[in-house]
């Protein structure tokens, strides 16, 4: 079985994913047409325009922020909050099953 | 007067980004995207790197990763998305729009995005299958089709397609020689000191780059498909040729309508053509910046189509034409290396190297009358990202004395100037 991301688009409405394990949050996102991701840079922590907010129960859970995140994320253009994370440095695996992510209101 | 109809010519990064943008906008008129090829309006830039290399590493398609939006949005968006048609006629008197299927879209605005097409070498009948080009996706699923592991490939012209697809193709086990007439590849769009290091990363990695190599003739090979040769007489044999020498501005709906067209449909700071309910955006239209010396720009790059795009869509949406702004920002990958570049360098800048070139990490600034005018960083992001915050303030350009006391630090530079602008601000008030 496949680990399951939703998406919630500023607007409330949802969007749930099924994504193969090894796949990046980003990569889940642009596959199944969700909206709302920009990933410019295609996946190399390079842009910060694929920039969620991870649910709280779900930080904790999550790899750690590297440190070349951590610098890009001081350059998303929403703001940056406890929360934030780049989605293409979320690699999916079956302990992520239920990953919920908020999607902030623009990217660029 | 209402703005009711919409047309955008060309499904590309712009013509696509205008769309979203209208309807983010909240304009509620009726929108027309008119697009010549037959799939889901796609992202160019893997053309030439990752799905190359999806397709000849044998991964296969890259499904929905390509879209520039999901094929469900266009419905969402209210988008009447036309594919697979040209545009062949512009009737500025009656505001019509002519397709190649007899349609006629009637427009209170036209946005052309037309983009550009590339420039070929007429190839002789019997070859002519064996010389390509990358634009499109079926561009790139033919190459791959023809090539796998072991063939050999002579890319013609030594710009950042060719030398993209050279290293990708290299890396899967393709033999790839380079061919450019001019003395020096990769000398449009790139500092002297930064293509001179991406080609030692092609040495080093085993493809041969020919230089002042003039092309004479395409033909049949004696042991591969196509063979070149150069006006001196030298010859190298393939099994394909891939040209990347360069693309010409869509002009001809823009010309044939009497349109001003020079290098590109001419617009004014706010974007538009000289013809005031027509708009033209991305690769195909040259608009004034003081960022070049020559005092106008025609960029070929996602960011500049996606900008003018958003400019456009805004303007239309609330009836504001603004003067359009942006620093231009490109980025291209060769080895493993992403370069990611902001401003515009021309030939003649004076170049200073920040970081180190021989560890891998390093920026060079362009400074153009004393002043930054273009950044180009290797596995430095945030550099870049500083670099377009601090080119975008355009009153506050830093000197090189002002960065050499920063030691070239383009962060903390930036960090600075603003802590400083945000204490004038106060000491004012």
């Amino acid at each position: 079985m496949q680990p399951r991301i939703t998406f919630v688009h500023p607007d409330g409405t949802r969007d749930d994913v099924d994504v193969a394990p090894g796949r990046s949050v980003m990569e889940a996102a642009k596959i199944n047409q969700v909206d709302g991701i920009v990933a410019e840079c295609g996946g190399n922590a390079m842009c910060a325009t694929c920039h969620v907010y991870v649910a709280d129960e779900w930080t904790e859970r999550l790899p750690e922020i590297s440190m070349v995140e951590e610098s890009m994320l001081e350059f998303t253009a929403c703001e940056r909050t406890d929360a934030s994370r780049l989605s293409c440095q979320i690699e999916v695996t079956e302990e992520l099953d239920g990953l919920v992510v908020e999607l902030p209101e623009e990217q660029l | 007067m209402s703005v009711d109809d919409v047309v955008i010519v060309g499904a590309g990064h712009a013509g696509v980004q205008t769309a979203v943008t209208l309807r983010k906008r909240g304009f509620e008129g009726r929108i027309s995207l008119v697009g010549a090829d037959d799939e889901v309006p796609y992202q160019r830039p893997p053309l030439s790197k990752t799905y190359l290399e999806a397709l000849v590493g044998g991964e296969g398609a890259l499904g929905g990763l390509l879209d520039l939006q999901p094929e469900s949005a266009y419905e969402k968006l209210r988008v009447h998305l036309l594919r697979g048609r040209e545009v062949t006629a512009l009737d500025r008197d009656r505001r019509l729009v002519h397709t190649s299927d007899g349609e006629e879209l009637r427009y209170d605005k036209l946005v052309l995005a037309t983009g550009a097409r590339p420039r070929t070498l007429d190839p002789p009948e019997e070859v002519s299958d064996r010389v390509v080009h990358l634009r499109t996706k079926s561009d790139t699923e033919r190459l791959a089709r023809l090539v796998g592991p072991g063939a050999k490939v002579a890319v013609l012209g030594g710009g950042f397609i060719g030398l993209e697809a050279a290293s990708v193709l290299s890396r899967l086990g393709v033999e790839v020689q380079v061919f450019d007439n001019a003395p020096r590849v990769l000398n449009r769009g790139l500092s002297t000191r930064m293509a001179d290091h991406l080609v030692e990363q092609h040495r080093r990695n085993g493809v041969s780059i020919h230089t002042d190599w003039s092309l004479e003739r395409v033909t049949t090979g004696e042991h591969r498909p196509v063979a070149l040769f150069s006006d001196r007489g030298d010859g190298y044999e393939c099994d394909l040729v891939l040209t990347g020498i360069g693309v010409l501005p869509e002009t001809g709906l823009a010309r044939a309508a009497g349109l001003t067209v020079d290098d590109g449909v001419v617009v004014d700071g706010s974007l538009r053509t000289s013809d005031g309910d027509i708009y033209a955006i991305g690769d195909c239209a040259r608009f004034p910046s003081d960022r070049s010396t020559g005092g106008s720009l025609r960029l070929e790059s996602v960011q500049n189509a996606t900008e003018q795009a958003k400019h456009v869509g805004n303007a239309i949406a609330t009836g504001q034409d603004g003067e359009y702004e942006s620093v231009p920002t490109f980025w291209t990958e060769h080895w493993g290396l992403r370069v990611q570049m902001a401003g515009i360098v021309e030939p003649g800048d004076e170049l200073v190297v920040s970081g180190e070139p021989d560890e891998g990490a390093f920026s060079v600034l362009a400074f153009r009358h004393g002043r930054l005018v273009a950044v180009e960083s290797v596995d430095r992001p945030i550099d870049h990202l500083s670099a377009r915050r601090i080119l975008g303030d355009r009153e506050n350009l830093p000197s090189a004395r002002d960065l050499d006391a920063y030691e070239y630090d383009l962060t903390a530079w930036s960090k600075r100037s603003r802590e400083s602008s945000v204490r004038e601000v106060v000491g004012r008030t």
